[in-house]
């Protein structure tokens, strides 16, 4: 009887602990994330004037959005920009990989370069983004004899910053596959070298089927890249990119927000085009998930 | 001795012999390859960007790329003294105080989302039960669902939850159990045996002195590395104050807003430099003295199905 009531205590004492633990995040996330997402749903099928305030304007919202896409070219631009961008970042996520495994395997120079290329994540983006602004609109026309920097001229203003994009994440997600890689065990290495595997082999039988999770998150979760991806064009310029041709749609749903001029409207018609492309991303991470899954590398 | 010298002298000549006969991979030559010619475009970034914040006007604008031909020491003096970020009402902010802002909204968010997030990823792990893995569930589920929230709601909904230029609200905001820090902790916490913890609950502990004073100290390492890269990552981020601090401008937002400055004194590119230099000195410090930590020992589990 003791021995019960002492173990009932103990139970409601474990309880009383998560309790506490759990009741300011679990109260945020009501308040800041399912509110959040609440008021961006509602403000989606609202309309704003001077006079009215918000008010209930149903779909009018999602029409003007249909018809701006059909008229406006800047948007059909910045999506095909967003593209582009999507397919480095997924490229990139794969360079990473293969920083990541060089490292992993100690060869040479990886202790030296392990400290150089993580630093790019550890200083300041805005010190980046200074020091190539002044290299390519400075340094390289004087190198090359240009009239123009590379963020001047519109031809050059997106492959620039796809380089950009490349020379700072070149080692994307190194701190997180190193120390995953580094968890695999090294009886199971030697098991495989023992079998005859050659390197290629180990990545692929034994490395990549271990990191794969992280990879798997990064291609599910990064599905709304094919939307919010884009060159770091605010970085740069702010709001006054040089010319539409070069706006990523993230650029263009971020200045209709931040431009001088922008108020209450705005963020209403911002709120629809984010639930549109929730509606968009939605199924298609489903999809990658499913796929990912079904034809993606299992550790067994 | 001579034996001695002789078989380190014989040692050395193996491992230099080793290291070359990796080179004999073509993936291994190919791949050193790219990653010295990208060193030497990070440190050629580096050493120019230095290099420019210790050259004068004049200096810069005759010599692009060699070294100064005189230490111009006070770029960094004028960066630190003149240049400022200016509020909606007109109130001017100096770099000092950017700096201030910068350790006070990086460190307190830092501490705030790393603790507890540890916390919840403790309980998630030591504590099964329906209800943790439910809210296991919920992390997993908020990772992989792509909600898209709008900035412009976003700004307003702030405003509503009185988060809105209000640092002690924003810390209070990111108590909160469903950020990437929750995997790294709960896969930390999954390593520790807890038999430690048994063993105090014998001896009359309780849950939160076995979670504080037991269970926390053996995973101090992970959990300090996530605080630094959580402080790293927020004294870099320059867009959330600038859109959710306008008042308590950081660092990172001065660097950002400086390249618009006009005043002749402070908008030369040395000086801007050494400002850019100043920001980054911080993060850079903190990163080589833990990084050997850092690198190699987080992992992320939990993530499969």
């Amino acid at each position: 009887m003791a021995k019960k009531q002492t173990l009932r205590t103990r139970k409601k004492k474990e309880y009383l602990f998560i309790a506490c633990i759990f009741f300011i995040p679990i109260l945020n996330f009501f308040i800041f994330n399912i509110g959040g997402l609440f008021n961006t749903i509602t403000l989606g099928f609202q309309g704003y004037s001077q006079s009215r305030g918000y008010y209930w304007n149903n779909f009018a919202n999602f029409k003007f959005i249909v018809k701006d896409i059909m008229a406006n070219p800047v948007i059909l631009i910045g999506l095909k920009n967003s593209l582009l961008f999507y397919v480095v970042h997924l490229i990139m996520l794969f360079v990473g990989l293969i920083v990541a495994y060089y490292i992993y395997k100690k060869f040479p120079g990886s202790k030296f370069f392990k400290v150089l290329f993580v630093m790019p994540g550890m200083v300041t983006g805005m010190v980046w983004v200074r020091l190539f602004k002044y290299f390519v609109q400075q340094a390289v026309p004087l190198l090359f004899g240009l009239d123009y920097g590379l963020l001047t001229d519109i031809d050059t203003i997106i492959p620039t910053l796809i380089g950009y994009g490349v020379w700072v994440g070149f080692a994307g997600g190194l701190i997180i596959f190193v120390g995953t890689m580094s968890g695999i065990s090294e009886e199971l290495i030697e098991a495989g070298r023992l079998d005859g595997n050659n390197m290629l082999k180990e990545f692929w039988y034994i490395v990549f089927p271990h990191v794969y999770p992280i990879v798997q998150v990064n291609l599910v979760v990064g599905v709304i890249g094919l939307f919010m991806d884009g060159p770091p064009l605010y970085d740069f310029y702010g709001t006054e990119a040089p010319h539409e041709s070069v706006y990523s749609f993230n650029y263009y749903l971020k200045i209709m927000v931040l431009k001088s001029n922008a108020g209450d409207a705005e963020y209403a018609l911002n709120s629809a085009y984010s639930l549109i492309i929730t509606l968009i991303v939605a199924p298609l991470t489903y999809l990658a998930r499913y796929l990912t899954t079904k034809f993606g590398p299992s550790e067994d | 001795m001579n034996n001695f010298e002789g078989i380190k002298k014989k040692e050395r000549s193996r491992a230099i012999k080793k290291w070359f006969a990796q080179f004999k991979n073509p993936f291994v030559i190919v791949v050193f390859i790219i990653f010295v010619v990208y060193s030497v475009t990070l440190i050629f970034a580096l050493y120019w960007g230095f290099s420019t914040s210790l050259k004068s006007r004049s200096d810069f604008v005759l010599n692009k790329f060699g070294l100064p031909n005189e230490l111009y020491v006070s770029n960094y003096i004028l960066a630190w003294k003149r240049l400022y970020v200016q509020l909606s009402n007109m109130k001017r902010v100096y770099l000092p105080r950017l700096f201030l802002n910068s350790f006070i909204y990086s460190f307190g968010l830092a501490f705030v989302q790393t603790f507890s997030t540890a916390m919840c990823a403790y309980v998630c792990n030591k504590y099964k039960n329906k209800f943790t893995s439910f809210m296991y569930s919920v992390v997993i589920f908020m990772t992989v669902i792509p909600i898209v929230t709008s900035l412009g709601a976003n700004i307003r909904y702030s405003r509503l939850t009185f988060t809105y230029d209000n640092i002690l609200m924003i810390f209070y905001q990111n108590i909160g159990f469903y950020t990437g820090n929750f995997l790294v902790s709960y896969a930390t916490f999954a390593t520790l045996s807890w038999s430690y913890a048994e063993s105090a609950f014998i001896d009359g502990a309780g849950n939160w002195s076995v979670m504080l004073k037991i269970m926390f100290p053996l995973v101090k390492v992970p959990l300090l590395i996530l605080f630094v890269l959580s402080f790293i990552g927020h004294w870099n981020d320059y867009f959330n104050p600038l859109i959710y601090l306008p008042s308590m401008p950081t660092a990172a937002v001065g660097l950002f807003k400086f390249q618009d400055s006009t005043l002749t004194s402070v908008s030369s590119v040395p000086v801007q430099m050494a400002a850019s230099m100043l920001v980054c000195l911080p993060c850079l410090i903190l990163f080589l003295i833990l990084k050997d930590k850092m690198i190699g020992n987080l992992t992320m589990g939990g993530l499969k199905g």
